[in-house]
């Protein structure tokens, strides 16, 4: 099963990977084509090759990572992925607002275009574009996203092939469609990628400047605005102006046309019914490089009787006009026929027509194109186009290529909107396959004129016109990425030293010697390397007071274990003795078996006075010292000071702030083991004082007796734990100045002793001055 | 008859312990002379005085004011190899194995045994007594 798995994978991987080679030769072929010098190419080729090298680059990167999905890192696809989605936004945002910037044709998919709405859904690049991210996800997302992915992929599917199909206006992907999609691919790749992604230091920098740069890119955009719709209003009235002005060429044409018809319409000779007379009189009147005079009788079926064009009397063709010749007859008038085949030349020709009065003769003097076509192409500017066309749209003149076009009609698209009002101008129509501004105008005669403005051209001076804008924007926001890096490195730097050093501190490492320069930053670093020495210092006394409680344990074990050994000898000897009659060692070793036990009770109580005292944080009162030891300690040890005939005298005592049942161990034990190692004969005296402090810091308390005195040898060794000085035949246990030195050292102070044999004991309990109470 | 051990040196601050092992060894007639120490002081004190050998030394280790181990330190530095003669086994109730750790280093030390002493041990010293002359 986990193989057929790993098979699918596999297969996955493999088609992951095609997709992704295939889209990134795309990617190169729309670079070379947008980076080529070779003229555009034509058609459906030219539109797929007109993206922009952005959307090439959002193809590009597509491709990339499938081709690549397993040697980039993920978060470089994640971070690029985010750049190409913002800046496709971006673009089509600009796009769809109708936002001209200038270097929008580096963004837009096909450049800045006059219909946005239209644009959007027949960029074939932003299509491929959703194709690419869509098939990316579909592959690489997981069970609950593919879903999403998959319908994206076909959305845009149907996007590229409406493009690739040059649907014009393809309506059924219209704005709202197009945004949904943004709006899914973004939280299609919010989801998959990051989840939310966690804010980094750079991010929140660049988002400041970005922000603060926004404001003039929208002044920016919001000029290179207003100057486009200045241009468009100015081409506007340029477009009329032209269509005016071959408008005025036409009619007055006509009219002079007209004229002569109607003069030679009443010629005598024709009334006279003479048309050879006519004949020369026409060829007279008319000069023949101008048109021609043709007769035709519609006395009976209409047929040409008389036609300048060809030598009197020669065959002449079938008529070719019958519309307007029919006018003609109805009305009397001069009537302009729309642009029909010349039956003596084959080639496009109008011309104008009269009954002439009296007779059943239509006579007809042609208007060459010719010479529209000439007087056009003399005031046509460049990357214009002007032209007119006759009722039906069937071009009567043209400025350029003229016999290509002339007795045709012209683009239907732009037919199709003149034909609705009389007078109008559009930014989106084709001609000859080219986008262009398109305007026209309806003549008295009936014709209109038309003039078509390429919009490249219109681009091009618009792209001239906004350089300054554009450059100034560029620099701007390079400036602004330079300056949010600058940013990012002078603040991140030193913020990742920091997130170093916590990093260190919570691994509980010691804390590398680094600086940040900057100085709170530093302040941070320091207090993190302070607490970690604290942190080792409270380590290391912890670790030593594990090792003191394990080696009490023993050390109490071993002292436990010790008499009942003894005992069990000791009866077990008696009863030997007992047996043997031998009285008086059973009564030796019953007196040492009680003293082993009598010792045994004596460390049991020590011990659990230790566990009871010992490193336990109780709660801390005001206490009287002076007040704890007359009152308490010394009832406590009433019966020793009675048996001993002991002095005590206390002086007056600092009031400090600690645990009661701590003070009260301290002075007990102090207290008695000056009592019991008196001088033989010789009545205790114990004197507890404040004592003249050796630091200010420090708050003395002195403990002294007038008893047999300490070696100076073994000054430390008292206070260590188990240890004593003298032989059983004295009550100890050994626990006791252990005992005053953990507790004293719980509250960070220190005890020391001040002795030699014979000349007494000075206990010197040191604590620190912050335990005076206030 | 001659006892195994001509002196004995026994070192234990506890009086019943004390007791109790001389009871013992008269009891076995292991040693012609047992010479006994509540503190080990005491025992160098004897040592210095009286420079004669000592064939056999029952040591406590943890004794107030000096150890078992601080004696045998302070005896070989100040007797030497007059010392080193001796049969020193160290008597104990200790559990702490740094306590026997240390003992494996001194190489006097022939023997650890643990406290109540018995007849077994008390014939093994003097077959090491024997053993060693």
């Amino acid at each position: 099963m986990s193989q057929a798995i790993s098979q699918r994978q596999g297969r996955r991987d493999l088609a992951s990977h095609i997709a992704g080679y295939v889209l990134c030769a795309l990617a190169a072929t729309i670079l070379l084509g947008w980076l080529s010098p070779l003229p555009p190419l034509a058609g459906r080729v030219a539109s797929l090759a007109a993206p922009g090298p952005v959307s090439a680059f959002c193809i590009l990167f597509a491709g990339a990572s499938l081709a690549a999905e397993d040697r980039l890192p993920a978060r470089i696809v994640a971070r690029l992925g985010w750049l190409v989605w913002g800046i496709g936004a971006l673009a089509l945002a600009l796009d769809l607002l109708r936002i001209d910037v200038g270097f929008a044709g580096w963004l837009v998919p096909g450049g800045p275009v006059p219909d946005a709405t239209a644009r959007f859904g027949t960029a074939p690049a932003t299509g491929i574009g959703f194709v690419a991210g869509g098939a990316a996800l579909a592959l690489r997302a997981d069970e609950r996203l593919r879903t999403v992915a998959l319908t994206l992929a076909a959305l845009s599917a149907l996007i590229a092939a409406t493009a690739l199909a040059d649907i014009p206006r393809f309506g059924a992907i219209p704005l709202p469609t197009g945004l949904a999609l943004l709006v899914m691919n973004g939280a299609v790749l919010i989801r998959r990628d990051l989840a939310w992604p966690r804010l980094t230091l750079t991010m929140v920098l660049g988002a400041l400047v970005l922000s603060a740069l926004l404001p003039p890119l929208v002044f920016i955009a919001s000029q290179a605005r207003r100057s486009t719709q200045q241009r468009l209003a100015q081409l506007e009235r340029d477009s009329h102006d032209f269509a005016g002005r071959i408008g005025d060429i036409v009619e007055r044409r006509l009219a002079e046309r007209a004229a002569l018809l109607r003069a030679l319409a009443v010629a005598p000779a024709l009334k006279a019914g003479d048309l050879a007379a006519f004949y020369a009189h026409a060829k007279a009147a008319l000069d023949p490089a101008e048109g021609v005079v043709v007769i035709t009788d519609v006395s009976s079926s209409p047929r040409i009787v008389l036609s300048t064009a060809v030598p009197y009397g020669a065959p002449l063709p079938e008529p070719n006009e019958p519309d307007a010749r029919r006018q003609a007859m109805a009305s009397g008038q001069v009537e302009l026929s729309d642009v029909f085949k010349s039956p003596f030349t084959g080639g496009p020709v109008a011309s104008l027509l009269m009954l002439a009065p009296g007779t059943n003769y239509v006579v007809r003097i042609s208007i060459r194109t010719q010479w529209f076509n000439e007087q056009f192409a003399a005031i046509t500017p460049s990357g214009w186009i002007l032209a007119v066309a006759d009722r039906d749209g069937v071009l009567a003149g043209r400025s350029r290529d003229p016999d290509k076009w002339v007795g045709r009609r012209g683009s239907t698209a732009a037919w199709a909107l003149a034909s609705r009002n009389d007078k109008g101008w559009t930014r989106s129509t084709v001609v000859e396959g080219t986008p262009v501004f398109f305007a026209w105008q309806r003549l008295p005669s009936g014709w209109t004129a038309l003039t078509a403005v390429n919009e490249s051209d219109f681009d091009l001076v618009a792209h001239r016109q906004t350089a300054t804008i554009s450059i100034a924007a560029l620099v701007m926001g390079v400036l602004g990425l330079l300056f949010a890096t600058l940013t990012a490195v002078a603040i991140g730097r030193p913020l990742a030293r920091l997130s170093a050093a916590a990093t260190a501190f919570g691994r509980g490492a010691e804390i590398p010697p680094i600086t940040s320069h900057i100085r709170e930053i530093d302040d941070v670093i320091t207090a993190l390397r302070t607490g970690a020495k604290a942190r080792a210092a409270a380590e290391t006394a912890l670790r030593a007071r594990e090792e003191d409680s394990r080696h009490f344990t023993y050390a109490a074990s071993h002292d436990l274990k010790a008499p009942t050994s003894t005992l069990q000898m000791v009866f077990s000897q008696m009863q030997t003795r007992l047996g043997a009659g031998d009285i008086k060692t059973a009564h030796e070793l019953a007196r040492l078996g009680l003293g082993s036990v009598v010792r045994m009770r004596e460390l049991l109580g020590k011990v659990l006075e230790y566990s009871r005292v010992v490193d336990k944080e109780r709660i801390r009162e005001e206490l009287d010292l002076r007040t704890l030891i007359v009152d308490e300690v010394l009832a406590d040890l009433n019966q020793q000071v009675i048996e001993s005939g002991a002095q005590v005298s206390v002086g007056e005592l600092p009031v400090i702030y600690g645990d009661r049942v701590h003070f009260r161990a301290l002075f007990q034990n102090l207290l008695a083991n000056a009592m019991k190692y008196g001088k033989p004969g010789v009545a205790p005296t114990v004197s507890v004082l404040a004592s003249q402090t050796r630091a200010a810091d420090t708050l003395s308390i002195s403990v002294k007796d007038n008893g047999m005195g300490i070696p100076s040898q073994f000054h430390a060794r008292i206070f260590e734990m188990f240890q004593r000085l003298h032989t059983q035949n004295v009550a100890g246990t050994g626990l006791g100045l252990f005992l005053c030195m953990r507790i004293i050292r719980f509250y960070g102070g220190n005890i020391r002793v001040v002795s030699a044999p014979e000349q007494g004991a000075e206990f010197i309990v040191e604590l620190p001055q912050a335990m005076r109470a206030q | 008859m001659t006892a195994p051990i001509q002196t004995l040196m026994l070192i234990d601050d506890n009086e019943a312990d004390t007791f109790l092992c001389r009871l013992m060894i008269e009891e076995a007639g292991l040693a012609d002379n047992l010479l006994v120490f509540n503190l080990a002081e005491d025992a160098l004190a004897y040592l210095r005085a009286n420079p004669g050998p000592i064939d056999a030394i029952l040591l406590d280790i943890r004794m107030p004011r000096m150890s078992g181990f601080e004696f045998i330190e302070a005896a070989l530095a100040e007797f030497g190899s007059t010392f080193a003669k001796a049969v020193i086994v160290m008597l104990t109730t200790s559990l702490d194995m740094n306590d026997k750790m240390r003992a494996e280093q001194f190489g006097v030390i022939k023997g650890y045994f643990e406290k109540p002493l018995s007849q077994t041990q008390l014939e093994t010293i003097a077959a090491m007594v024997s053993g060693s002359q």
